[in-house]
């Protein structure tokens, strides 16, 4: 009799406690996180001997954490026809990272270049689209700046707020490929080869493609160390894939030359995580290559192509 | 086996050579037979005595000749005594069977603890009696590595997980054994449960450091599982029925009609979650079929999990010298489901028609399998060989099937299709070992062991892909093997040690072990330094000093909360073996009311670490981009420090222990500096208590408080720039990321738990009927697991308002309630 009492009296016990302490016990739920992270700049500045491509500098910063990423703009009516329900209104949005009130230098030492940022119109359809918008771009507007291969150049942002960013990139050199020792015609199923001036300094990356229709296997891409001079294409299994046509298209070939900051930046570090978590994915410190004062790189590569034909 | 027959005839001739005689024998429990270890076995009014060792085997040497009462003791058994006459020249072999005396405590004044603390010149050894692991809490049931983490320098990860972290060490630096065997990842649901069910088990010893030189090929802890031997009298069993599993053990004496002498022992368990669940389904699906008009069978998955052990043991004695044991293990997970679904269209108009079947299964199993078979001849009662082969296999393999086929027929033209995929990932660890070891005491002074292990291993990690279809009416199939890792390589030890007792005060444990791995061609010296000094007859003085090398490693990401699998690598032909020092200082005092107390302080220093470079999973070799997440590793140096403090009670109707740690580890990698590692505590305090209340209740609490483990801290946004590799190179884009701290610099909050369970034990007609309550964490601690971030929104407004996070918890309140048979 005694003994039930006693089971009785510690379930009693327990259940009371429990009930107690799930009302009250520990912090469950969402709490907002703060930190005493000081904004800074994140820079990526690339110089370009790659005569399709403009040198720009995109300048953005870090966020605390009790910020918001974007702001609201705006209201914007978008009309797709003649009637007077052919609208449809959307949010103009506007991403606190962008930086545009940055002043952007690149010297040689002897000259500066202003970069100067780039209005991206909201109205403009055509021109607007969704990814630039997210980012903000500084160009040599006054087409001054030139750059030279071999050629050391030094970078400046800063801002009215005080933030400020430097940095240094030494161009590399202009690659040249042998295109004449490149078959006129390539056939996909079959390896060919592309040989180029030899490079004893830097990284560079080959890659080819078709061009107006998506051919499998014409995609290849493969960043060749120092002293490298060629490279042959790989024939890739195709079993599952179905081209975009049958035809014959003209096929790409392109070698880039890489600065070592840029080959670190995106290649050798660019899958590397420090925090690593099985729900939330991937975090870093903040990768930062040839700039000092805040993240980013600075960057340079230069550039020759060549186009063939390209059989599937 | 060649090089050890010199040593053996050596010691044989010495042996044979000298004049003294020995008393020796076995004491074992009088109604089970179980062997009883570290029982006190003397001559009355003589200084001659010995502790039983653990197969429960005495021997006192030197012993004159003369009449002599031979006398034995041990806390909870009835005292016995023989009277013998030794007679010069001729060894005396004396057995004793103890029935367990009805008077439990103060009336008997030696105990096992006692001669531990005589005998044992190990620092930061434990022996968890059955009664002890089954009074700590576990998760729904008793479980051996639950006791063990509530251990001073034992630290755990999470509530998920059962893994030992001791001492700075990581899982991988263990040595798990079953009956001496190795084993590898010897958890269930990824680490939840322990492999080994408490129902099988006799004893634990647990040693977080300074283990003697008989062990090597672990640099961190050793913890060896020694199963019951089974019931040398009669037929016994025990059955436990609770919410996720049922357990069974039988055990008994070999059948006369065989003519053998020994016992055997098997016990199971497996969890039926699935089918408790399955079962539901089958009702609710016969209901759905008749009422649901829209009924589809495959929108009623059942649990497709579960996992199963079953584990023996055979002892068979062959005279009174010889005993053969074969001990076997075999447990899985398995998470197994199919699917199939058949579908068609019919569009007369288009004059088209189609028939479609898709089916496919996902089968994943993970477990062990262990086999051994030990020989133990007792070549004279000073000298004792062990011989010992044994195989034991971890394997884990996901295998993902997916056919699909159909036929279509338009305008009156008929064609098939067919595709095939399977994805089959792998890792096998084969073990294979060949142990021989000798032990002689060649007097009251000295117990010399040495011994020779082959240590064969095969390591296999691989994944591939399959895929088939049909071209042109043939089906053709291709193979791609993504990543495939075999490695066999062989480890090879000779060690020697001497336990010597210098004087009655003063003894000493010297020991050498001499290991060679087979892909580095390369001998590596392992010294082995133990003292302990008497201050007093109950206080001692120890100190231990070693080295240790680790030829394995496990290649699992440092920062992962759940770890389902290991995957164990062995340590590559370029990179030297891990090595650890040990150095370790000590104090103990057992007071009269047999409380051990225990203050221990260590240094333990890393070096040849290898961290694999998690979140690296391509990497780039020769301008090439692979898939091969589990071969790139960083270089890394660790070290550990600490103090640790242990009162252990384990006599008496309250038993247990109060466990204080204080403890710093910390890593470095080529890209890290020194950090602290995910399952750092600073500060860990545990009391386990345990009482038998009345004859029929049992009432058992634990408490647990400890510095939260370290977590990396985010403190900002940022966009790292990405190059779009698989477009043109003009191509860039942002991935939003977040901006964290140094690695693990902050903490969570502190760890706090208190659990508590009760048993009701009451005598049925077959046996003993158990009840029982188990609450985990009753104050319902919010413990944070970890921290999952996101944006947040004001959704009224459509507005961002910066990052908020939410703790995910580890065990919330959660009560069970099970019942336990024994017959």
């Amino acid at each position: 009799m005694v003994t039930k009492r006693i089971f009785y009296l510690f379930l009693v016990i327990i259940t009371f406690s429990a009930a107690i302490s799930l009302s009250k016990c520990g912090k469950w739920g969402w709490e907002d996180v703060t930190s005493d992270h000081e904004p800074v700049l994140n820079v990526f500045a690339l110089i370009s001997l790659d005569t399709t491509i403009q040198s720009f500098v995109r300048v953005h910063n870090t966020l605390g954490l009790e910020e918001p990423e974007k702001v609201f703009v705006r209201k914007d009516t978008i009309w797709y026809g003649e009637g007077p329900y052919d609208y449809w209104l959307r949010d103009l949005w506007e991403s606190k990272y962008l930086v545009k009130d940055a002043v952007v230098i690149i010297s040689d030492g002897n000259n500066d270049y202003t970069f100067s940022y780039i209005n991206l119109d909201y109205d403009n359809w055509e021109y607007y689209d969704y990814y630039r918008g997210e980012e903000s771009i500084y160009l040599d507007t006054l087409n001054k700046f030139h750059p030279q291969p071999n050629t050391t150049y030094f970078l400046d942002v800063s801002t009215p707020d005080g933030k400020q960013l430097t940095g240094e990139v030494t161009t590399p050199p202009i690659p040249v490929i042998y295109s004449k020792q490149i078959p006129d015609t390539v056939y996909i199923r079959k390896t060919f080869t592309v040989t180029w001036k030899p490079l004893e300094t830097v990284h560079s990356l080959i890659q080819t493609s078709s061009i107006l229709y998506w051919i499998c296997g014409a995609e290849q891409r493969c960043v060749r160390e120092p002293g490298d001079s060629s490279w042959t294409s790989s024939i890739v299994d195709c079993h599952y894939y179905e081209n975009e046509s049958s035809e014959p298209d003209s096929f790409m070939i392109e070698l880039h030359t890489l600065d070592d900051n840029y080959y670190e930046y995106f290649i050798k570090h660019a899958w590397e995580d420090e925090f690593v978590s099985f729900l939330l994915g991937g975090g870093d410190a903040g990768l930062t290559i040839g700039v000092e004062g805040g993240y980013g790189v600075f960057g340079a590569i230069a550039a020759d192509r060549v186009y063939r034909v390209v059989v599937p | 086996m060649k090089k050890c027959l010199p040593i053996l005839i050596l010691l044989l001739s010495v042996t044979a050579f000298t004049q003294n005689v020995s008393v020796s024998g076995f004491v074992r429990e009088d109604a089970t037979g179980e062997p009883l270890s570290y029982v006190n076995v003397f001559l009355k009014g003589t200084y001659w005595g010995a502790a039983t060792r653990q197969d429960g085997y005495y021997v006192i040497p030197s012993v004159p000749p003369g009449k002599y009462e031979l006398m034995v003791s041990i806390i909870g058994y009835e005292d016995a005594t023989r009277s013998i006459i030794v007679a010069a020249g001729k060894n005396l072999r004396v057995d004793f069977r103890l029935k367990v005396s009805p008077i439990t405590g103060e009336t008997v004044t030696v105990t096992a603890e006692r001669m531990k603390f005589k005998e044992k010149m190990e620092l930061s050894t434990i022996n968890l009696t059955m009664r002890e692991i089954k009074v700590a809490p576990g998760f729904i049931e008793a479980d051996v590595f639950r006791a063990i983490q509530l251990l001073p320098g034992v630290q755990s990860l999470n509530d998920f997980s059962s893994a030992l972290y001791v001492r700075g060490s990581t899982p991988d630096q263990n040595l798990i054994m079953l009956d001496g065997i190795t084993v590898y990842n010897p958890f269930h649901l990824g680490g939840v449960f322990s492999t080994f069910n408490t129902d099988a088990i006799k004893e634990a010893e647990f040693s977080a450091g300074g283990f003697s030189a008989r062990h090597g090929g672990r640099m961190g802890s050793i913890l060896n599982i020694i199963n019951r031997e089974g019931n040398t009298e009669e037929y016994t069993g025990k059955a436990n029925i609770s919410i996720i599993s049922s357990k069974a053990l039988i055990e008994g004496p070999i059948p006369k009609w065989t003519k053998l002498k020994g016992s055997w022992m098997l016990a199971g368990r497996r969890t039926y979650f699935d089918k408790i669940v399955n079962g539901i389904l089958y009702f609710v699906k016969k209901n759905a079929e008749k009422n649901d008009p829209y009924y589809d069978e495959n929108d009623y998955v059942g649990f497709p999990y579960y996992f199963y052990d079953l584990e023996g043991k055979i002892n068979i004695d062959l005279g009174n010298n010889h005993r053969l044991t074969l001990s076997s293990f075999y447990g899985d997970d398995v998470l197994h489901f199919d699917f199939e679904d058949e579908y068609s269209h019919d569009d007369p108009q288009e004059s088209y028609y189609d028939e479609n079947k898709d089916e496919g299964a996902l089968d994943w199993r993970w477990g062990n399998r262990t086999n051994s078979l030990t020989w133990r001849w007792i070549v004279s009662p000073k000298l004792i060989v062990k011989t010992f082969l044994a195989e034991s296999r971890f394997r884990f393999r996901i295998n993902m099937d997916d056919k699909s086929e159909g036929v279509y027929i338009f305008e009156g033209d008929t064609s098939k299709w067919r595709n095939e995929y399977n994805f089959d990932v792998f890792d096998v660890v084969k073990d294979k070992t060949v142990e021989s070891e000798i032990t002689w005491i060649p007097n009251n002074k000295h117990t010399i062991t040495t011994g020779l292990q082959h240590k064969q291993l095969d390591f296999n990690l691989g994944m591939t892909f399959k895929w088939g279809e049909l071209e042109e009416e043939k089906f053709v199939t291709h193979k791609d093997t993504a990543l495939w890792m075999l490695d066999k390589p062989f480890e090879q030890s000779l060690y020697f040690q001497d336990k010597w007792h210098i004087n009655p005060l003063f003894s000493t444990q010297l020991g050498l072990r001499v290991s060679r791995y087979s892909l580095h061609n390369k001998i590596y010296l392992e010294p082995r330094i133990g003292l302990k000094y008497l201050l007093q007859d109950n206080l001692a003085l120890k100190f231990s000093w070693g080295k240790y090398h680790q030829f394995l490693t496990t290649a699992n990401p440092q920062d992962e909360n759940f770890r389902f699998i290991d995957i164990w690598l062995a340590i590559p032909k370029d990179r030297p073996a891990s090595r650890a020092h040990h150095t370790i200082l000590g104090i103990e005092y057992l007071s009269t009311q047999d409380i051990l107390f225990r203050v221990e302080t260590y240094y333990k220093d890393f070096g040849n670490l290898i961290t694999l470079k998690q979140g690296d999973m391509f990497a780039e070799e020769e301008g090439e981009i692979r898939f091969d997440p589990f071969n790139e590793f960083w270089d890394t140096d660790a070290y550990a420090y600490g103090l640790e403090f242990l009162a252990k009670k384990t006599t008496g109707k309250v038993q247990g222990w109060i466990g204080y740690t204080y403890a710093v580890t910390k890593r470095k990698t080529e890209v890290q500096p020194w950090y602290f590692p995910k399952y750092d505590r600073a500060h860990t305090l545990n009391i386990v208590g345990d009482w038998q209340w009345t004859k029929r209740i049992h009432l058992s609490s634990a408490v647990s408080y400890s510095t939260g483990n370290p977590y990396t801290p985010i403190l900002g946004r940022y966009e790292k720039w990405e190059e779009d590799n698989w477009s043109n190179m003009s191509s860039w884009w942002l991935n939003k990321r977040y901006l964290v701290g140094k690695k693990n610099s902050a903490r969570y909050p502190s760890y706090f738990r208190w659990d508590a369970s009760l048993i009701h034990r009451k005598p049925i007609r077959i046996g003993y009927r158990e009840w029982y309550l188990q609450i985990i964490n009753i104050t319902n601690h919010m413990n944070t697991l970890m921290y999952f971030y996101e944006e947040k929104y004001d959704y009224k407004t459509d507005r961002s308002k910066g990052v908020r996070r939410f703790g995910v918890p580890m065990f919330p309140f959660i009560p069970t309630l099970g019942i336990r048979f024994e017959f």
